[in-house]
């Protein structure tokens, strides 16, 4: 009798779940692993001869497996409760949030980074005013000395011996702590970066009198940290400050050909609810003042944590050029035609994570 | 395809048992040909052909061979020579060519090979099969579908056992449907993809976290060997578990291919439980053919030499394979030299020193780079001034102490112990009736989590 339990228990199960895929509808996008899923792939004999076919329908397999965000949470349950496993693919939770585990400075890309932010200074913007700033990752402010992290004061002396003087660096480490940043993601929070605001304010010579006052918030924000662990975790608040001078002011997108709002809310419905700021990851934006007092440009090249800032600086500029270099090809800028490289009114900010530094060699 | 992934368990297995079940008895051995052949043909289509050829070849030539009444050692020779030559081809002339070169400092080059996965395993079956049949020792398969179901059976043909025919001469004849048999099977295949996914898997994670370290210490060395170690264990021998499982589920009874080695008490006995298919094809096939035992002293430590060389090598074409069969050869012979009765009779004494040869005999065998080796031995026996630990080895140790404890515990017979003797109680029968099958079930749900969010899943073994 016990064997016919479980000759039934088991069959049952494959049988049933094999059904279950059958019938099933296919979903589009894993909203918790923020990602498109595998669509079923189209037959092709010169694919299957190479093996890839077979590799695309496990990876379909995987993706529209019945009840998989529930086997997922399983996984995680199992791992962290059971086998007490903090960390698992490099990502570990503690005190309900989730962070990445980076420990080893990669000093090539540190070289990559800094040879190539010489390089754009030599060519484009000699007289300009020119500075970086390091955002720093929220291990940084982890106070359990017992999870590894990066030897956060040689990376910044390395990034700084690398760099010409004319490089004035600005140091945020101060204006931020472990609040400032999302559990469930690795961006910083707009509403905890005033101090950060009024860091580059001062040290860039800029005035901030009229800085976002109005919140709107969007609750059940799953950030991308959350796609990479199977735990379940409280979602975050993702809160945007806007005001009548972002209300009116526009932002071109030159990808896309066409102007867009600074804060675009379609967007929070995205996979990555992080691109309702200036749309998120875009090669190239420019931001215009709708009511400039003075001629003043800031181009400044970052990353994702630069889309959530760049609307704050607004006020104090006539323009801002954005400019992503892990989509837009550096040796482009000229071709744009939106800077002028001569004003002695341009201010140029390099402002990247520490992750991104860390790992440069995607930037362009 | 491989046992540990969803389109093998939720799809292919459910459909072949489906079918085959379903089919009068008589036609099964085509429904297991035809989903042996689909299972090869997923994992690698451009090489199907070596494994149908492969099949062919050596089924006339096992109805050839028989037929001779003077079994000439030549016809045998031809077939052995084909056999490895293909082998050697695919999986050795690359190392063969680099050697080549080295020595005579050439530049003689090739195309890139691909090494079609399990030619070892296949190949090995079928050249038992052909020595077997010069032998005398078993009767060519009547037809060609019985063959090729036997060399081509899905639950071992890419990682093994290695099975040879007589032992399944009789299965691949009559093989009745049985309930226990068939829950024994899932038991087996369970355990077996346990080990693997939540168990090898996660220790191979572990490994590869802190072979990433920005400073290793003593101790961080000293967790990867034996994380290596126990990994390598879990995978393989889950493997076997499953291919074992598998072979129960459809009628087959595969002999044991491990049987607790970590618990071994010298390195004998360690390769009489580690691997059993593999050591026992080399004894018969090349160790006795050599003279085995039965040779003046000399001659039979060189024999364990060769056929110690010959497993280095058959595990991959690397010299850091051959020096893993050296090291245990010099164990074997210093063994049976001096002091192996001294470790059947001081048994605890024996199982550490097993375990630490055993260690660092992974930590060759993982280790293709000669210096990068050097490296690590130096770092785990604290010749390299390290620390003996850091906070980054410690963070990883806690992250994974959980998973090393289970695995440890998998890895030695106490469950086989207690549960014996647990049996002989009425009412600890009951609750172990009645807790089985969850348990059982339990682990198959958790081990679909893995596999569906999986990101770390890739079969040692299947490189030989």
């Amino acid at each position: 009798m016990k064997d016919k339990i479980m000759c039934f228990t088991f069959l049952f199960l494959l049988f049933f779940l094999m059904m279950a895929s059958f019938v099933l509808p296919d979903r589009e996008v894993s909203f918790s692993e923020r990602r498109t899923l595998e669509k079923f792939p189209t037959f092709d004999l010169m694919e299957v001869w190479k093996g890839n076919y077979f590799e695309k329908l496990n990876h379909y397999l995987i993706d529209h497996f019945p009840f998989r965000e529930e086997f997922r949470k399983l996984k995680g349950v199992v791992a962290s409760n059971f086998l007490q496993q903090k960390e698992n693919d490099g990502v570990f939770i503690q005190d309900n949030a989730i962070y990445q585990l980076e420990e080893k400075i990669n000093q090539d890309s540190i070289l990559y980074f800094t040879n190539l932010l010489t390089g754009l200074e030599e060519k484009y913007f000699q007289n300009a005013s020119v500075y970086y700033a390091l955002i720093p990752d929220k291990n940084y402010y982890l106070a359990d000395s017992a999870i590894p992290k990066l030897d956060y004061s040689e990376f910044f002396a390395r990034v700084r011996s690398h760099l010409p003087s004319r490089f004035q660096e600005i140091n945020l480490t101060n204006d931020l702590s472990l609040d400032s940043y999302y559990r469930t993601d690795i961006h910083w929070k707009q509403e905890c970066l005033r101090p950060v605001v009024d860091t580059f304010s001062k040290q860039m010579n800029f005035e901030i009198h009229h800085y976002p006052q109005t919140a709107k918030t969007f609750s059940n924000f799953y950030g991308a940290l959350y796609g990479r662990i199977a735990s379940p975790i409280l979602p975050d608040t993702l809160t945007y400050f806007t005001s009548p001078l972002l209300e009116e002011a526009t932002v071109y997108n030159y990808e896309k050909n066409k102007e867009e709002k600074v804060y675009e809310e379609e967007n929070l419905q995205h996979i990555d609810s992080y691109d309702i700021y200036l749309s998120g990851a875009t090669p190239l934006l420019i931001l215009y003042h709708p009511h400039p007092a003075e001629e003043r440009e800031l181009v400044l090249f970052r990353d994702s944590f630069g889309s959530s800032i760049a609307p704050l600086f607004l006020e104090s500029y006539s323009k801002i050029t954005v400019i992503d270099l892990r989509y837009f090809r550096s040796s482009l800028i000229d071709y744009t035609n939106e800077i002028d490289f001569s004003s002695s009114n341009l201010d140029v900010l390099f402002l990247y994570s520490i992750p991104i530094v860390n790992n440069s060699f995607t930037l362009r | 395809m491989v046992f540990s992934s969803i389109s093998f368990l939720y799809y292919f297995l459910p459909l072949v048992l489906l079918f085959y079940f379903f089919t009068p008895e008589k036609y099964r051995n085509i429904i297991l040909l035809v989903a042996s052949l689909f299972f090869y043909f997923y994992g690698e289509p451009r090489y199907l052909w070596v494994l149908i050829f492969s099949i062919v070849f050596n089924y006339y030539y096992g109805r050839f061979l028989e037929k001779r009444k003077k079994k000439r050692p030549l016809f045998l020779a031809i077939n052995l020579l084909m056999n490895f030559g293909i082998l050697f081809y695919f999986k050795y002339f690359h190392f063969f060519l680099d050697n080549i070169n080295l020595l005579f400092h050439s530049n003689f080059s090739w195309a890139y090979i691909v090494m079609p996965i399990g030619i070892s395993f296949f190949t090995f079956q079928a050249t038992s099969y052909i020595i077997d049949i010069y032998r005398g020792k078993v009767k060519s398969a009547n037809h060609i579908l019985t063959f090729a179901t036997y060399l081509s059976l899905f639950p071992q043909l890419i990682a093994g056992p290695i099975v040879r025919y007589e032992t399944v001469e009789e299965d691949l004849k009559v093989r009745k449907f049985n309930a226990s048999s068939f829950s024994q099977g899932i038991k087996r295949f369970v355990i077996g993809l346990s080990k693997k996914v939540l168990l090898a898997n996660v220790l191979g994670e572990c490994s590869k976290s802190l072979a990433g370290l920005a400073s290793q210490s003593v101790f961080s060395y000293l967790l990867q060997a034996t994380g290596n170690t126990l990994q390598l264990y879990l995978d393989f021998s889950g493997y076997s578990d499953m291919a074992i499982g598998l072979g129960l589920m459809f009628g087959f009874h595969f002999l044991e291919n491990f049987q607790y080695p970590l618990f071994a008490h010298s390195i004998t006995d360690f390769w009489r439980r580690w691997h059993i298919s593999l050591s026992s094809w080399l004894k018969d096939y090349i160790y006795i053919p050599l003279g085995g035992s039965r040779v003046p002293t000399y001659r039979r430590y060189l024999n364990i030499l060769i056929v110690w060389m010959i497993t280095g090598l058959w595990h991959g074409a690397s010299w850091n394979f051959v020096l893993w069969g050296i090291y245990f050869a010099v164990f074997l012979i210093l063994e049976k030299a001096f002091f192996l009765k001294f470790l059947e009779k001081h048994r605890i004494l024996g199982h550490f020193y097993t375990i630490i040869l055993v260690v660092i005999s992974f930590v060759i065998f993982n280790e293709t780079n000669f210096s990068q080796l050097v490296v690590f031995l130096k770092g785990m026996f604290g010749f390299s001034h390290l620390p003996f630990s850091n906070m980054e080895t410690i963070y990883y140790f806690k992250n994974y102490l959980i998973v090393i404890l289970i695995s440890i515990l998998a890895a030695i017979p106490w469950f086989s112990f207690g549960k014996g003797k647990m049996l002989q109680n009425e009412k600890w029968k009951k609750i172990f009736s009645f807790l089985e099958p969850i348990f059982y079930l339990a682990l198959l749900l958790i081990t679909t989590g893995y596999l569906v969010d999986e990101s770390f899943n890739p079969f040692l073994y299947f490189r030989f």
